[in-house]
């Protein structure tokens, strides 16, 4: 009998299905297999799941308990969850922060880890390395040993990690995240170290200081010292509001404290630098919040407000990403009714309220890195010498696995003084860090979510906050406020600690600023309290803390409007929150109009500029003008200084405030310099070349930065002035948390600059307002927030970014809405109040 | 059954089958009414040619209710991967259409029982 009619056809049929089933099965190069990647129904093409606002009840069942749980989805990036019970609370908020963010949770979780190579390559190795380095996953591994199985941390953590796991086990390919597809990767289990590690993670992209005494110890070792004192003074020049003034609370300054032993001019120590193998700390791929972050946050008592308790207001200014750094939820038990934002990754709240309290931080700008030059020699291999004495360095040997390519070896090296930094400069130089030993920061923001009270707040605080110190802005419904910069504030007896110092046992840290010595501010006679990342403490403060703070003109026009205001309510709050006047106009406008009056009195932008009234709003040409001759301002100031004094790229030139980076406009000493000079010594020889001698005033250098601005704007943008304005410039958009950038959002027209209270840092920013609050606290049901983005970190969601526009234009959600389920309202009293 | 019916009935079958199972996810079975129609409906190979054709419009056809959205992810998948947008595309009904002409091939290349003795393959 026959079979077939055509046993080519047969055979060729055959060979097509072999081929076409063998290549679509198997990964070819970087792609994943096809028949996954590109099944029309669950690959590359599949449909979000339909987000569902409103109410959802449920029961959910582990461990042989079961619970009670109700959600309730809004479309303004924030979820309600109430249980009856706090395990089943924690465990819906993994599974839902699983559920909307769990490819941002990877990635941090991975980047805490030290093993991003392995998912996306080579390009993330020196951020793994760094990692390593500053040793989470060992740190992270203590905190978990440490913790008790009985804590309220404990039942937190491993119920939160309990659902983001139901999530991942439950997970089709269908609704993996789109990068995981293109990345081939299923994610696995999360473990309570993991987020102890993430927690890590958050403390060093918190902590300021970060790598800037290895640069400025180019500074130190290349200015002489007259140079440095008058570019670079240990207390900022310039006008200053500092956040605890001496004048308000004069009995944190009585100490002898250790810097009057400090020489803060000059190096401890002279080593041949080379920077360009320093590990970068923040990954490529991650748009993280780090100690570049600044903020706004002030609240206010019964003193300054309309018939109301308190009120408090925060925004902390970091990467303006999608999906959002910050996720909201509200969580209710029967034992807590608090509303806020947090990281992915994290149970609990960071940031918000409660039915008695409202909180917020800005970074405190402390100084929590010192480097020391360990000194080593051939004859004490793998050794240091320490306080008289050789010592050998613990060794930790590291295995970092890169996607393509063969794994990377390295050995750490541990000092007293902390983990050697690889570099190429032939000398060892170890980091210590506050966040080398174990902590629970973690723990803190689990109880300040059930506190009630200021005092309970800097309870916990000062137990359980240690690293990454924040100036906490706090209010609760009795009416007392504070500000509390609490930490570990390290103490050393001799050396610079601006600078790289001298790793033999005499700069090592002596300890800690005691509690008592710790700035703050509780119940102020003023009636408020405020930071804008301005100088914590006046000028005699007795201790060392810093001295490379945010530019205090945030801060000087949040003070102006704070202590001008009364009747402050929640309208107020905003407005001030949404201020967009630039309070260095105040400073150099008029000197500007004056140094230029003479060539250009009688032309229409200096008109413009004449009748300005400060404000960087969208339809103003002279916002634009203003801000790039600030910039030119700065330029040809120092530039000259720098290179009089080979400071170069790789030396961070253009990369670090204090060295023109792109934000020294609003940060850093530079720009606080020339508004000193300007008002007090307009003809400081400070303003002469220092390269050629060529004798300048301020004058000289405003007319040839205006002359810049001017011929730059016309190249750039022609010569009719009104396409000048400051919206057809300056735009916000929101950048991929993954630094994708096909996934950005589109930019659009923002008002603002780096020295607004409503910040908007750099020309195209994605730097700004991650997060904004404002609380009534005899009405705190009826608090307002907003946070840019939206819930899904999916590109192809609804829910995105859908609340961009709405907060790039000012809106105010109602946090509480009206019309949830009653149990929504516990604590406050009832709802649709 | 009439030749030309034979061929409409594979091509309309070919096209649901060829929606059905992208719609649903199950994509790589569509070898399966790929063989039964080539052993059943389709000889030659102009006509198979033709069959795979239509499985990648009953594949398109998958994408309708929800296009907007679909080809958003293309294109974001193309972008970050570095992949031109109209490859992915291509590729996706390049890899229908082998599919389905591949088991056709095969069933077309079997005798069938019942034949006109006239009948002849190409």
């Amino acid at each position: 009998m026959k079979i077939f009619s055509s046993r080519k056809r047969f055979i060729a049929g055959i060979i097509v299905l072999i081929m076409i089933f063998s290549m679509i099965s198997i990964s070819i190069g970087p792609l994943p297999p096809m028949n996954k990647l590109l099944n029309p129904n669950s690959g590359i093409y599949s449909v979000p799941p339909e987000y569902r606002t409103g109410a959802k009840y449920m029961n959910i069942t582990q461990d042989g308990k079961t619970a009670e749980v109700i959600t309730f989805q809004e479309s303004d990036g924030f979820i309600g969850i109430y249980s009856p019970h706090n395990w089943s609370l924690y465990y819906e908020q993994g599974y839902l922060e699983a559920k909307y963010r769990l490819a941002q949770m990877v990635f941090i979780k991975k980047d805490a880890q030290g093993t991003l190579s392995s998912l996306v390559g080579k390009s993330e190795l020196k951020s793994d390395i760094f990692s390593r380095e500053i040793m989470d996953c060992q740190i992270a591994s203590e905190e978990v040993h440490n913790l008790s199985k009985s804590s309220y941390t404990y039942m937190a953590t491993s119920n939160f990690v309990d659902g983001i796991n139901a999530y991942i086990n439950n997970l089709s390919y269908r609704d993996t995240p789109l990068l995981f597809k293109l990345l081939n990767y299923k994610p696995h289990d999360f473990n309570i170290t993991n987020i102890f590690a993430i927690q890590q993670t958050f403390l060093w992209e918190n902590s300021a200081g970060g790598f800037d005494p290895l640069y400025f110890q180019y500074a130190l070792q290349q200015m002489p010292e007259n140079v440095i004192r008058a570019l670079y003074p240990a207390y900022p020049a310039g006008i200053q509001n500092p956040i605890v003034p001496y004048t308000c609370n004069p009995s944190v300054y009585n100490e002898t404290g250790d810097i009057r032993n400090l020489s803060l001019y000059t190096p401890s120590v002279n080593i041949p630098l080379n920077l360009t193998q320093v590990s970068d700390s923040s990954p490529v791929a991650l748009s993280f919040p780090s100690s570049d972050s600044f903020s706004n946050d002030w609240a206010v008592n019964g003193i300054k407000t309309d018939n109301v308790s308190a009120l408090l207001a925060n925004d902390p200014h970091l990467t303006t990403s999608v999906p959002s750094i910050w996720i909201g939820f509200q969580l209710v038990s029967p034992e807590q009714n608090v509303i806020g934002v947090v990281f992915p990754g994290f149970p609990g709240i960071i940031l918000g309220h409660n039915n008695k309290l409202a909180w917020g931080a800005t970074n405190g700008q402390i100084q929590e890195t010192y480097f020391y030059a360990e000194e080593t020699s051939p004859s004490h291999p793998d050794s240091y010498y320490s306080n008289g004495q050789w010592v050998k360095f613990q060794n930790i040997n590291e295995t970092i696995n890169i996607k393509g390519s063969s794994p990377y070896h390295m050995k750490l090296d541990v000092a007293d003084t902390g983990v050697v930094i690889e570099n190429d400069s032939g000398v060892k130089i170890a980091m210590d860090w506050t966040g080398l030993n174990a902590s629970y920061e973690l723990t803190f923001f689990l109880h300040i979510d059930r506190s009630h009270t200021v005092t309970q707040f800097r309870q916990n605080l000062t137990e359980y906050f240690r690293v990454a110190i924040q100036n906490w802005a706090v209010a609760d419904s009795k009416g007392n406020i504070g500000i509390f910069p609490s930490g570990e504030y390290p103490v050393i007896n001799t050396g610079n600690p601006r600078g790289v110092l001298n790793g033999t046992g005499e700069s090592n840290w002596a300890g800690f600023v005691p509690l008592k010595d710790e700035p703050y501010l509780y119940d102020p006679a003023r009636g408020f309290v405020f930071s804008d990342n301005q100088i914590t403490v006046s000028p005699n403060y007795p201790y060392y803390i810093g001295w490379d703070y945010e530019s205090g003109y945030r801060a000087d026009e949040a003070h102006l409007l704070l202590n001008t205001t009364s009747g402050i309510n929640t309208s107020k709050m905003e407005n001030i929150q949404l201020t967009i006047h630039d309070y260095t106009t105040n400073i150099f406008l008029k000197p500007l109009l004056n140094s230029i009056e003479n060539y250009y009195g009688n032309s229409g932008l200096y008109r413009e500029l004449d009748q300005w009234n400060g404000n960087m709003t969208v339809n103003s040409t002279a916002a634009t003008v203003f801000y790039f001759w600030e910039q030119n301002l700065v330029n040809d100031t120092f530039l000259p200084y720098m290179h009089a004094y080979g400071i170069t790229s790789s030396d961070g030139l253009f990369n670090v405030s204090f060295f023109i980076g792109p934000d020294s406009m609003y940060h850093g000493p530079l720009i606080e310099d020339l508004a000193n000079w300007t008002v007090n010594e307009p003809n400081t020889s400070y303003f002469d070349n220092p390269v050629n001698g060529q004798a300048r005033n301020f004058t000289s250098i405003a007319l040839e930065a205006y002359n810049q601005t001017v011929a730059q704007l016309t190249e750039k943008y022609g010569k009719n002035t009104d396409n000048w304005h400051w919206g057809n410039i300056h735009k916000r958009y929101l950048s991929s948390f993954f630094g994708v950038d096909p996934l950005n959002t589109r930019s659009i027209p923002a008002a603002g600059d780096g020295n607004t209270i409503n910040a908007a840092y750099g020309i195209v920013s994605d730097f700004g307002p991650s997060w904004r609050l404002v609380v009534n606290l005899s009405h705190p049901e009826s608090a307002m927030g907003i946070y840019p983005g939206g819930i899904s970190e999916n590109p192809l969601s609804n829910y995105y970014s859908n609340n961009f526009i709405p907060w790039n234009n000012g809106v105010y959600y109602r946090l509480i809405p009206e019309k949830m389920p009653a149990e929504f309202y516990y604590g406050y009293g009832g709802s649709n109040e | 059954m009439n030749n030309g019916y034979k061929v409409l009935s594979a091509m309309v079958i070919i096209t649901i089958t060829g929606f059905l199972f992208s719609y649903y996810g199950y994509w790589y079975l569509q070898v399966i009414p790929s063989v039964l129609t080539g052993y059943f409906l389709l000889r030659k190979i102009w006509y198979i040619l033709v069959a795979g054709l239509f499985s990648t419009a009953g594949l398109f056809i998958s994408f309708i209710p929800s296009y907007n959205i679909k080809m958003k992810g293309a294109l974001l998948s193309a972008e970050v991967s570095g992949i031109p947008y109209y490859l992915l595309i291509v590729l996706t009904l390049v890899i229908m259409f082998a599919i389905t002409v591949g088991g056709l091939l095969v069933g077309s290349s079997f005798t069938v029982q019942q034949k006109a003795p006239d009948e002849q393959l190409k």
